[in-house]
């Protein structure tokens, strides 16, 4: 007789999928997940995925592994420019709100959930083409993700094609240098860049360049758990210098859920903006 | 939400799960239901589907003033299932007309055919939003029963001939395709009654449906008519004249037809771009193809378009051939994988193996494996010593598919003056095809190479048939390096090598990380003489090996095991309480009934989803009261748990209620 152990086994997994990176994966996804954790049984040597949940739960090397889960998990779509609408109001509407010539110091930016740093690199080229440079701007951009792999892809900046898919042809060849088949991002637009591994979902995250004057998290709380999702906006609430601003994907919206960012309508985009919650 | 709001919110959670205990339990979770925050309230769902009366619930859902409220009685009971639904049928005859409409919504929901013959009368019901409820909730039961009243509302007012049609759908009786069709040309109705009659899928349906997918030029009621007309061909494989028909339709419809269904490939909507191919394979719009070819298909979708072409093989191979030569290699690359070209083809498709482009010769690799030309094979070796790893990656899937004896071309692959990668890909090819091929080589690389040459020839010996190799495989087991001797562990274990068993025995003491791996295999062996090796180990090992062996026992199922398992089952980590939880129901008998119960109101809601399972393996009719507990857990796995195996006792037991 067999017993209930398939279900559990795959609830099990979900649940600590959930408590140690807040993501979520609904059953409809579920044999893409199995597909993509397949090879981790076999590279561990073990026969079901309710082995290596016991293995994720409590084996000596379990921090090793809970890496490489997190790399399969966040394997996400990215690319430069994505939504490009957003990279126009930073630098037509946000920054000259920010006040520039008064802020002290350069400004500060985070791109949460960097993956391979399509959005920190697209940041600064759309900052470096409006000019703000040679009008005096200096800037910061930290950038941060769950996946060690990705951090690292992001250092080297080399792109696949599929990544400049919103680049036209000469955009290609103002900011990349071909290598064989794939793209080198010129030097000059890593300028003010670095790069950190963080968990967005665990409570008590320390993000060093704080306070940011705005952050960029798009198409990243999708996955995220309810809990998860206030867990990471609070982190943002944190990090922003007062009024400073935060920006989500199309998919994702703070309207209703959050009393601590005011929603902002700037041309046909809803970014948000801090709230100073007097503490 | 603010920043302390958030710590409000867990204080509240936390506040909620304690009230559980107390008097106040009700009030708490009633208050829970009406919480701000969305966590709370679905934390108080969970608990007042376990500890709310029906009774109770449904007062709320009358709660005109509280919309939050009813909406958690409505979800809370939604799970209590079976529980409820002798409650929500006597609701649906209540004079609350509004009461009696969320009662068959949750009806609908829990889905459980006892209701169908209660809700049927309603169809008649003089409240519209309680017939709408209805339609709704026996289409959603595919319930055939109400097929000739739902034809019959067909000819109501337009809210309830939308439902109907839906609901038809949903069924899927072909007594309905007649009455939809009647229905396809009005205006308000047309995309509902399209879509219900692919659902349907009855060949019936088929013309109507087709000329006026050719006619229309209306979005999105095209692509309606396009899914529905796919949707019908993919039920009615061997239906006919689909070809003829084509052949009718006039010069410009064609061509507006062909214009659609392009645009629709360049779209990202796989279930669009299956319904085109589905269209142009069985209209045979061969000029369609190299637009469907070159799409880059997402995982799965290859198999179907080449499932649908190889009905009509001969015919397919003989106009798409020449795609081969197309001047897109991705159209070029989308023939070789998509079409299931016979033998005659064989010349044609090796060519491709000199295409410049590497995702064409992996590609060409590909389908001369599904050919299973032997004649490949020399070529196919020569892919594989390719460096484009698209390319060796393919001719090694290809070789593995071709017959036994091909494989002879890989000997100087495995020779000791090839390449480690070389004779590691060799070897793979070996691996996939079970082939025995080269055997002596084979067993001398065990011994000979880097360890994932080794590693990669015992897992040839480990396809091999038969009980001769065994011994040469566990020669693994003494191999220098841990890696091999955690891979011989697995082959062995695949292999079922009872023989083995001595041999991992004896390999318990040594506490490297072998260990772990030899503790799983010998519970995956059922080595019963392994048994009290394993309890004798426990106490001294790591906590993942504690957590291993009580699996392994668990496996082995000794004779005794229960003392064993009860004493685990007081230890303070939950991972060892959960394996020792499952071991114990398994073994339990009778007389451990108390222990059962005592597990089914553990705290772990994985120990009382093994409680609930094992109660339904000792099948005592003593057992159902808890069992009922059990199927209002707040953990939903539990609660399906435990009402399958309260469903079982009582078809076993008729004095026991389900």
């Amino acid at each position: 007789m067999n017993g209930p152990l398939a279900e559990e086994e795959w609830k099990l997994l979900l649940d600590l999928v959930s408590r140690e990176f807040g993501l979520v994966f609904q059953e409809s996804r579920r044999r893409h997940l199995e597909g993509r954790l397949t090879p981790r049984l076999q590279a561990l040597g073990l026969e079901s995925f309710g082995a290596y949940y016991r293995y994720l739960a409590r084996h000596p090397d379990r921090g090793a592994e809970l890496h490489v889960l997190a790399r399969i998990l966040t394997n996400n779509e990215t690319y430069f420019f994505r939504e490009a609408h957003h990279f126009d109001l930073l630098v037509q509407h946000v920054v000259p709100q920010l006040s520039l010539p008064a802020r002290p110091g350069p400004l500060r930016v985070l791109s949460a959930g960097c993956s391979s740093g399509d959005e920190a690199y697209s940041i600064v080229i759309a900052l470096q083409g409006a000019r703000l440079d040679r009008e005096g701007l200096s800037w910061h951009i930290d950038a941060c993700d769950l996946n060690p792999a990705r951090i690292v892809q992001a250092r080297e900046g080399i792109y696949e094609a599929e990544s400049l898919r919103a680049c036209d042809e000469l955009g290609r060849h103002a900011h990349f240098s071909v290598q064989g088949d794939r793209f080198r991002l010129r030097p000059e637009h890593r300028k003010g860049t670095s790069f950190f591994e963080a968990n967005l979902a665990v409570a008590g995250l320390d993000l060093p360049g704080a306070p940011y004057h705005v952050i960029f998290c798009r198409n990243v709380l999708i996955y995220f758990s309810e809990e998860a999702f206030h867990r990471a906006i609070s982190h943002f609430h944190r990090a922003l210098a007062a009024g400073g601003y935060l920006f989500l994907g199309h998919a994702e919206s703070l309207i209703g859920r959050r009393s601590d960012f005011k929603p902002v309508r700037l041309c046909d985009s809803i970014v948000y903006r801090k709230q100073d919650t007097g503490t | 939400m603010t920043v302390e709001a958030l710590s409000d919110v867990q204080e509240r959670l936390a506040a909620l799960q304690a009230a559980v205990a107390g008097a106040e339990r009700d009030q708490a979770i009633v208050a829970g239901l009406k919480d701000a925050s969305p966590l709370v309230r679905q934390n108080a769902v969970a608990l007042a589907a376990r500890y709310l009366a029906p009774e109770l619930l449904a007062r709320f859902l009358a709660d005109d003033e509280d919309a939050t409220l009813r909406n958690g009685a409505q979800a809370a009971l939604e799970r209590q299932g079976p529980h409820a639904i002798p409650h929500l049928l006597a609701l649906t005859r209540d004079a609350n007309h509004e009461l009696a409409f969320f009662a068959v919504q949750i009806l609908s929901t829990i889905n459980d055919v006892s209701a169908k013959q209660a809700l049927l009368p309603l169809l008649d019901h003089p409240d519209r939003n309680l017939v709408q409820a209805a339609v709704e909730a026996l289409g959603h039961m595919r319930a055939v029963e109400a097929v000739p009243a739902l034809i019959r509302l067909l000819a109501s007012d337009s809210w309830l001939q939308f439902a109907a049609a839906s609901a038809l759908g949903r069924i899927g009786d072909a007594r309905a395709v007649g009455p939809l069709l009647e229905r396809l040309d009005d205006e308000l109705l047309a995309e509902m009654v399209i879509e219900a009659l692919g659902r349907i899928g009855d060949a019936d349906g088929l013309e109507p449906l087709l000329d006026r997918l050719v006619s229309s030029d209306r979005l999105p009621l095209r692509d309606q008519l396009l899914l529905a007309v796919a949707a019908i061909l993919e039920d009615n494989p061997g239906l006919r004249g689909v070809r003829a028909r084509a052949r009718l339709w006039r010069p410009d419809a064609r061509a507006g037809l062909r214009d659609y269904l392009i645009g629709l490939l360049a779209m990202h909507d796989a279930m669009l771009a299956r319904s085109v191919g589905v269209l142009v394979v069985r209209a045979e719009m061969w000029d369609l193809m190299p637009a469907l070819l070159q799409r880059n298909p997402d995982p799965g979708e290859e198999s179907w378009l080449e499932g649908m072409l190889r009905r009509c093989r001969r015919r397919a191979q003989a106009e798409l051939l020449p795609l081969l030569q197309h001047t897109d290699p991705r159209v070029r690359a989308g023939t070789l994988l998509q079409v299931p070209f016979d033998a005659g083809a064989t010349s044609a498709v090796a060519g491709c193996l000199q295409d410049q482009d590497p995702e064409v010769r992996a590609a060409a690799c590909l389908a001369l494996g599904r050919l299973r030309e032997p004649s490949a094979a020399a070529a196919l070796a020569h892919a594989l010593r390719s460096s484009d790893a698209r390319e060796h990656t393919a001719a090694a899937r290809a070789l593995a598919q071709l017959p036994g004896e091909s494989l002879a071309v890989l000997a100087p692959d495995l020779e000791p003056e090839a390449a480690d990668e070389q004779r590691q890909r060799a070897l793979t090819v070996l691996e996939q095809a079970r082939s025995t091929m080269h055997e002596e080589r084979v067993r001398a690389l065990v011994h000979d190479g880097p360890p994932v040459v080794r590693q990669a020839a015992l897992r040839v010996l480990g396809r091999y048939p038969g009980r001769a190799t065994d011994e040469w495989i566990m020669a693994g087991l003494r191999d220098d390096e841990l890696a091999v001797r955690i891979a011989t562990v697995e082959i062995l274990v695949r292999r079922r090598c009872r023989k083995a068993i001595p041999a991992l025995i004896e390999l318990l003491p040594g506490a490297d990380p072998l260990r772990y791996h030899l503790v799983r295999a010998l519970g995956r062996l059922h080595a019963k003489v392994a048994a009290s090796r394993l309890q004798a180990l426990y106490t001294g090992a790591p906590l993942h090996e504690r957590i291993e062996i009580v699996v392994a026992l668990n496996q082995i199922a000794p004779a005794g095991v229960l003392p064993f398992l009860r004493g685990v089952l007081d230890d303070p980590d939950v991972e060892l309480r959960r394996v020792a939880s499952d071991g114990f129901v398994r073994a339990a008998g009778p007389r451990e009934l108390e222990a059962m119960v005592a597990l089914a109101r553990d705290a772990d809601w994985v120990v009382r989803n093994h409680a609930a399972w094992g109660l339904g393996r000792l099948g005592l009719p003593a057992a159902q009261p808890h069992l009922a507990a059990l199927a209002r857990d707040v953990e939903p796995l539990v609660a399906r748990t435990a009402r399958a195996a309260l469903g079982q006792l009582a078809a076993d037991n008729p004095d026991v209620k389900a």
